[in-house]
């Protein structure tokens, strides 16, 4: 419903319950305020289909992309007050051998959030992840399979302002934090796998924000690059954007190679290398 | 009568917050809106007066001059290769100048300047001009620009709260905007 809807809904019916409500229930306490995060988006299937043809020919070229059926899944909520930070799932299908996943929000003017290129220490599962989302957009899931075939999935997400939504954070903490990594790791009851989430502290800076109460647009700064490696052996190389969520947050599994021990190396649009070494995880 | 607008004043919380799911706004603030700016705004703004989309076509067809003031998108500088770019077209009201970044909370110097010049310009100076102020529905940054011409002394300030959702959901044309260039530091 738009707003001038509202002004007309809301003069009448005060009208109306001012006369019956006023006399009958003065002072009642304040009810519990109506929901009204939720702007009115509309979906033309037509429009968002030609959007993701334009996203996908300027990424893909004229590879057919068919449709990825089970063998990727993307879990994300319908809608998501904080835009900046929308959580997504990607549950891909072990048995196919995927070999990149790109991931993208069709509306973001820089849709394509990242690309995963995995390696043997991989454990092709479930990644989770958070992404900008700047309004109401498709989500894709595109994955290559080692046979050269490109699998696609999608679903629509919710959300308004995540490329302009000043970060969460204050100038000087973030500045503070800068490059912190943290790896949290959980050894399964099988002892093969290791469960893991990677978090980067990095304002992911899109040239969109201003700093809070300040005059001027803060400049672009982002993460582009970050390896995961497990005893030397690739787990995953990603090819990141603006469109990934500041302080990059990044659940995977992966599989001890080499002496089990952990290296992260994140690589900044200005140029700046963040590093981590951690050791391998007590048998 | 003094009782009865006692009560109706008492019971207004009531009538906002209860069984009217559309009906809740944002008070009106003392000075701009800082951040946040993706969220239920105020229903009125002081000097200005508030309008619809019918209203909007009506100071237009009247002589309004209408500006969009959403952000533009902005490429990162050093995008890497292959990382597409592809914002999509704002489209706006017909006829709509588009001044990026003047609803932020706080603007510079050079873009107060700037804003305060190109409403003179536009205004040919002459302060009873009607001006319109829009940008998204449920977007405070409309409200801080209409709200800023008013402190420059526009006495004639139109705010559109509903934006281009409200314009289009009326079924009134919009056009590709192209917005104008704003100093704004980096």
């Amino acid at each position: 419903m738009t707003i001038e809807k509202r002004h007309r809904g809301l003069a009448v019916t005060v009208r109306w319950l001012a006369l019956g409500v006023a006399l009958a229930l003065p002072g009642l306490p304040l009810a519990a305020r109506a929901d009204d995060d939720e702007v009115s988006q509309k979906v033309d299937p037509v429009e968002q289909a030609e959007r993701w043809d334009l996203v996908r020919s300027a990424v893909f070229d004229n590879r057919p992309v068919q449709d990825a059926g089970d063998t990727v899944r993307i879990e994300a909520p319908d809608f998501w007050r904080e835009s900046a930070m929308v959580p997504i799932t990607i549950r891909l299908d072990p048995s196919k051998h995927i070999v990149s996943l790109s991931l993208f929000v069709d509306n973001n003017p820089a849709p394509q959030v990242g690309v995963f290129h995995f390696g043997p220490a991989m454990s092709v599962g479930e990644i989770k992840l958070f992404v900008r989302v700047n309004t109401l957009s498709l989500v894709h899931a595109v994955v290559e399979t080692a046979d050269g075939s490109l699998l696609s999935t999608a679903r629509y997400v919710k959300a308004q302002g995540g490329c302009a939504t000043p970060s969460t954070g204050q100038l000087k903490e973030i500045i503070a934090r800068l490059g912190q990594i943290q790896l949290r790791r959980e050894r399964p009851d099988d002892g093969s796998n290791v469960v893991s989430r990677l978090t980067i502290n990095h304002p992911n800076y899109n040239g969109m924000q201003m700093s809070g109460g300040s005059t001027t647009l803060i400049p672009p700064r982002y993460l582009e690059k970050i390896s995961v490696r497990s005893g030397g052996v690739t787990v995953f190389d990603l090819d990141s954007s603006i469109s990934l969520s500041e302080d990059p947050s990044i659940s995977f599994t992966y599989t001890p190679a080499g002496n089990g021990a952990m290296e992260i190396v994140a690589t900044d649009s200005i140029g700046t290398v963040f590093t981590r070494r951690f050791a391998a995880l007590a048998q | 009568m003094r009782l009865l607008r006692l009560a109706l004043l008492l019971s207004l919380p009531v009538l906002l917050g209860a069984g009217i799911p559309d009906a809740s706004f944002a008070p009106e603030p003392g000075g701009f809106r800082m951040d946040d700016y993706n969220a239920p705004v105020p229903e009125t703004l002081a000097g200005a007066r508030v309008l619809d989309a019918a209203g909007v076509a009506e100071a237009m067809t009247a002589g309004a001059i209408v500006i969009d003031v959403l952000p533009a998108q902005r490429r990162p500088a050093a995008q890497p290769a292959g990382q597409p770019w592809l914002p999509l077209p704002r489209m706006e009201i017909p006829g709509s100048l588009w001044w990026p970044e003047v609803g932020r909370g706080g603007i510079g110097a050079a873009l107060d300047a700037w804003f305060q010049a190109r409403l003179a310009t536009v205004t040919g100076g002459d302060r009873d001009r009607a001006v319109v102020f829009y940008c998204k529905a449920a977007c405070w940054m409309s409200w801080n620009a209409a709200k800023r011409a008013v402190g420059y002394g526009y006495r004639r300030v139109l705010w559109f709260p509903g934006g281009t959702e409200a314009w289009a959901e009326a079924g009134l044309k919009m056009q590709k905007g192209t917005p104008e260039a704003v100093p704004v530091g980096e």
